[in-house]
């Protein structure tokens, strides 16, 4: 029974993991550059708590910020999360204005135990995601004073198939491991049209190129949690530097005549992520409110990376969240909603023209149980974020996020008292 | 079954909300950000590739299947003197006559066809020979050149001096010997030629009347176009009772077995150094122009030496359009030495074989075009379409091998002739390549 859910969940897992491949889940041009916009959404609660996690437990949702919380996971207990978002995002560049709407798929994980004090999990998410279309970008033909206009599309992502497994060493201190394989295929469309100005006519010749970029690598990672009180946890995670190794292939058509069947050129550089170091701070106070804090740092420096936009520059995050959920004692609905507030902030990796693509967003969210019985729970966050800024030719993005993640848990082995 | 309520029932929930938000994705168009993408496509003008122009002589062309007789001669300032001849076959039918028949006069009727090249207002004078060979095509191409010759007797049956109206009178009237009409009457009449024990019909025919040749007074000013629809046309009466009834009789041509002779006398010209089709002459040597005579196989070469170089462009590339940019020698075109509108293009090897004419990368014929014809400044140019010519060379190993051979329209049954300016002359007029020229991959 167990054995066949699990199966039910890994075909549905790997059949959204096509899926998630070729849409492209964003619409911003800051995922031009690098692997694209690294996805900011996560599981269960954590979209309302300015993605802080890493001291937060597993013991009634899947937190996929450290490994280490996998340990936590009740005996007996199979936990799922689906996540979705909605993105619409107002660009702003010097006087002129764009917005987008994407919804997509952003997670899907499952999580259970393997003892009493060892978890596992697996958890797929888009790791980056692109998405950006250009239009009627000039270029000079050289040798003449004509123009030919090009359109630029980006499609794509990398995918992170998260597998965490966490252990228990006593009722306070876990210990986890975690093993990311990252794959996923970032296309680019570049079609110009080109006028023939020979022929004193108007005709024009187009070429287009398509470029797919195919990424794999592996990333390993490892996180602990101390619970120093009843109501005060540290946790750690470390994410070491990996390497995506990449391969191109280049199709160029020209309007006539293929010019080129596809060969692979490889000739773009290999994608180095970096030594990541992270650190979390969980509070309960007052028996209804919860106080969450972590910080992340990413020593992109040392990955000595540069994009055409910008180089990449050591990054932090600070996320600050903050919980509350009434004492269940009153079986009110109302009272069983979970409040959640929170507010995040990372300075970017990518520096442009010395200024840096600055993000922070607020966050609220809303947690409601789906029944008595089990921890299930619908989590709804709202972001509202900007990112880079108007000034010094960067442009000045904000966005409105929906979240909604699905926390289910499933009872095993235990039988109702009432049926 | 507990467990499929809690996990069945929101997994096939949220697998048909996953399906709904999947399809709900939107994507607009994005204006800002676009300085920062560097575009991989780079795009080249390139007018600068050299272009070696030179003018040379086919030793011969084939003027079978011409579609008029192209009788004249003329003394052109450049190409001296031009001339044209024709050589006719009698169509050789079972001709009869009556017996009463009385032969009156014989004529050449010439029906004009519209051409004619330089000035007709002039005196003009034609000679009519006797051909004494059989007219035939050669024995290996089964062809007729503009260089084939047939003896015949130098005593003309005609030399007639005329003025030529070819656009207001629709024939032109010659009167031949009496002497020749009265032998081929009678032997019409008499049914000889019908009754030979030697020969079948139409080769005792043929063997008494080869032909006629049709040549111009070197003193003559105009070339002029006749159509194959030209006959001789026999006059005779038929003594009646009471009166006499005048009568005519036409024998028309055989169009297969005719042909033009073109020919030019390069005596004290540029071309008088072509006595071989391996002469090239640079267009620096030849008044900074190359040259076209339609007829005589003066034609225009083109060589492109180091297309080659283009690769010399870092990165991967193609060519997107190219065009031969040649124009017209100013005020050497006029109203009675005219150019057309259209020029072949042939691609031709270094000996000399013709390949196969220019096409696009389609395979479609293209031609030389008009591109920009200024009268007020006399300026025609034309544009050569030569994207697949450069895509041939470029893939082709031995590609210094392959030229291109410009020629007039109607070069079998015309005088036509051009003057294109050469490479160095100035610089909107001079000949040169056109090359929009892309890199994809660098």
């Amino acid at each position: 029974m167990i054995i066949k859910y699990i199966i039910y969940s890994f075909l549905l897992l790997f059949s959204i993991e096509t899926i998630a491949q070729t849409n492209s889940l964003s619409s911003s041009p800051y995922s031009l550059y690098g692997l694209g916009q690294t996805n900011e959404i996560s599981t269960g609660k954590i979209n309302g708590l300015g993605k802080s996690g890493i001291a937060m437990p597993s013991s009634t949702f899947i937190n996929n910020s450290n490994p280490a919380s996998f340990a936590s996971i009740p005996l007996n207990s199979f936990f799922y999360d689906f996540g979705f978002k909605a993105e619409t995002n107002i660009l702003m560049e010097n006087g002129r204005q764009n917005s987008n709407l994407i919804t997509n798929f952003s997670n899907i994980a499952i999580a259970f135990p393997l003892s009493k004090t060892s978890g596992f999990g697996v958890t797929l998410t888009p790791f980056t995601s692109v998405g950006y279309t250009l239009s009627n970008i000039e270029s000079n033909i050289e040798g003449s004073t004509y123009s030919f206009y090009t359109d630029v599309d980006g499609g794509g992502g990398i995918n992170n198939l998260k597998l965490n497994y966490g252990y228990a060493l006593s009722n306070k201190f876990r210990l986890g491991l975690t093993g990311s394989v990252l794959f996923g295929k970032i296309t680019q469309t570049q079609t110009s049209t080109i006028p023939l100005i020979a022929n004193n006519t108007v005709s024009t010749s187009t070429i287009s190129l398509y470029d797919e970029n195919y990424y794999s690598g592996f990333r390993l990672g490892s996180g602990l949690q101390y619970d120093i009180s009843k109501n005060m946890s540290f946790g750690a995670i470390v994410n070491l530097p990996a390497t995506l190794s990449a391969d191109n292939d280049r199709t160029a058509t020209s309007s006539t005549e293929t010019i080129e069947g596809s060969v692979s050129i490889s000739n773009i550089d290999d994608f180095k992520l970096p030594l990541e170091l992270g650190f979390g701070f969980q509070s309960k106070f007052n028996e209804s409110f919860s106080l969450t804090l972590d910080y992340k740092k990413n020593f992109w420096d040392n990955t000595n990376q540069s994009d055409q936009l910008g180089t990449y520059v050591n990054q932090d995050f600070f996320g600050l969240g903050l919980q509350y959920a009434a004492k269940k004692n009153i079986p009110n609905f109302f009272n069983r909603l979970e409040y959640r507030a929170g507010f995040n902030y990372d300075n970017g990796n990518l520096e442009v023209n010395n200024k840096r693509v600055k993000n922070q967003s607020i966050n609220l969210g809303i947690g409601m149980p789906l029944n008595s019985s089990s921890n299930s729970m619908i989590n709804i966050g709202y972001s509202y974020g900007s990112k880079g800024q108007i000034t010094n030719g960067l442009i000045k993005e904000n966005y409105h996020l929906l979240s909604i993640n699905l926390s289910l848990e499933g009872i095993w082995f235990q039988k109702r008292k009432i049926d | 079954m507990i467990i499929k309520q809690v996990i069945a029932v929101p997994l096939v929930f949220f697998a048909i909300l996953f399906l709904f938000l999947v399809s709900c994705e939107e994507d607009t168009t994005l204006p800002v950000g676009e300085d920062w993408i560097d575009v991989s496509t780079k795009v080249y003008f390139i007018d600068t590739l050299t272009v070696k122009a030179t003018t040379f002589k086919f030793d011969s062309i084939v003027v079978s299947n011409a579609s008029r007789l192209l009788i004249g001669a003329y003394t052109d300032p450049v190409f001296g003197l031009s001339k044209s001849k024709s050589y006719v076959q009698l169509y050789n039918s079972v001709y009869s006559l009556d017996n009463d028949a009385v032969f009156d006069s014989i004529a050449l009727i010439l029906k004009y066809d519209n051409y004619f090249y330089n000035d007709t207002i002039p005196t003009q004078k034609f000679n009519i020979y006797r051909v004494t060979q059989k007219i035939e095509p050669d024995d290996e191409t089964d062809a007729f050149y503009n260089t084939t010759e047939f003896t015949y007797d130098s005593t003309p049956l005609a030399s007639e001096s005329f003025l030529t109206y070819p656009k207001k009178e629709d024939s032109l009237h010659i009167l031949l010997n009496n002497t020749f009409g009265k032998a081929l009457f009678d032997d019409i009449k008499d049914n000889d030629i019908n009754n030979s024990e030697e020969f079948l019909y139409s080769e005792e025919f043929l063997y008494r009347y080869k032909g006629l040749l049709i040549e111009a007074d070197h003193s003559n000013t105009t070339i002029l176009g006749f159509s194959y629809d030209s006959f001789l046309r026999i006059y005779y009466t038929i003594k009646d009772e009471t009166d006499d009834v005048s009568n005519e009789f036409d024998i028309t041509f055989n169009s297969s077995n005719s042909f033009n002779n073109i020919s030019s006398d390069t005596q004290g010209t540029y071309f008088e150094s072509l006595t071989n089709q391996d002469v090239y002459l640079p267009s620096y040597l030849t008044n900074n122009a190359t040259y076209i005579q339609a007829g005589t196989g003066i034609a225009t070469r083109i060589e492109i030496p180091y297309i080659e170089k283009i690769n010399d462009i870092p990165g991967t590339g193609t060519i997107l359009d190219a065009n031969l940019k040649i124009s017209i020698k100013q005020s050497s075109s006029t109203e009675i030495l005219f150019t057309n509108d259209d020029l072949n293009i042939y691609i031709y090897n270094k000996n000399g074989e013709v390949l196969g004419i220019l096409t696009d990368s389609a395979g479609e014929t293209v031609l030389g075009l008009i591109e920009n014809e200024s009268s007020e400044y006399n300026i025609i140019t034309y544009s050569i379409p030569l994207k697949y010519f450069l895509d041939l060379k470029l893939s082709t190993i031995n590609d210094d091998n392959l030229f291109l051979a410009i020629y007039s329209q109607n070069y079998n049954d015309s005088l036509d002739r051009y003057i294109f300016n050469g490479e160095k002359a100035s610089n909107d007029l001079k000949v040169k390549l056109e090359l929009t020229y892309a890199i994809y991959d660098n």
